[in-house]
């Protein structure tokens, strides 16, 4: 079986994503950041 | 062990030995501090670090010791972390999607709480795009 896993890690184990951040603790910022100002985008689109 | 301190010493290119001889105080009750909680500190071990580090006693005391998150949510004053959010409306908004992703793990700061605001006051037309695109191609 190969290791597919590893293909989806940067190599210090950080999934790998678009913004290229290899900072755990930053992507995790980044990633509560963009959630919720999508998630605010959406709730104010619902209301209009 | 208290590896703030370590880090301190470390970027200001000072050592334990060094604050000993600066503060008078004996290197081994440096070194035994060190290694134990801030707070079992004998105020003449901070003062000794804040003398070698050229801080206040005080000010390093704030830095060592770890603030406890709080998220601070108010609806009589409609404030979120201090952020004060004068429409109702877009109060509730930002309430609940910072709720919810504190749910997930996340500590939103005052800054954080702003740039809400302020995405919400001012849309970024790029978030609005991306979302059409998404849409687009679902229909």
């Amino acid at each position: 079986m190969s290791d597919w896993i590893s293909k989806t890690l940067y190599s210090n184990g950080v999934l790998k994503n678009k913004l290229h951040i290899h900072d755990a603790a930053e992507l995790e910022k980044k990633e509560n950041e963009l959630s919720a100002r999508n998630a605010l985008f959406l709730l104010q689109k619902s209301r209009r | 062990m208290s590896a703030t301190i370590v880090k301190l010493l470390e970027s200001k290119n000072m050592s334990v030995t060094k604050v000993s001889e600066i503060s008078n105080v004996p290197l081994s009750t440096l070194r035994n501090a060190i290694v134990k909680p801030i707070e079992t500190w004998s105020i003449r071990v901070l003062n000794a670090f804040a003398i070698g580090l050229g801080e206040r006693p005080g000010d390093l005391l704030n830095v060592l010791e770890a603030q406890p998150y709080i998220l601070d949510i108010n609806d009589d004053t409609q404030t979120i972390q201090g952020v004060f959010i004068a429409d109702k409306e877009t109060y509730q908004q930002i309430r609940t999607v910072v709720e919810v992703n504190h749910l997930e793990g996340w500590n939103p700061t005052k800054s954080d709480i702003q740039e809400l605001l302020d995405e919400a006051i001012s849309p970024d037309p790029q978030v609005a795009k991306r979302f059409e695109e998404v849409w687009e191609q679902e229909q």
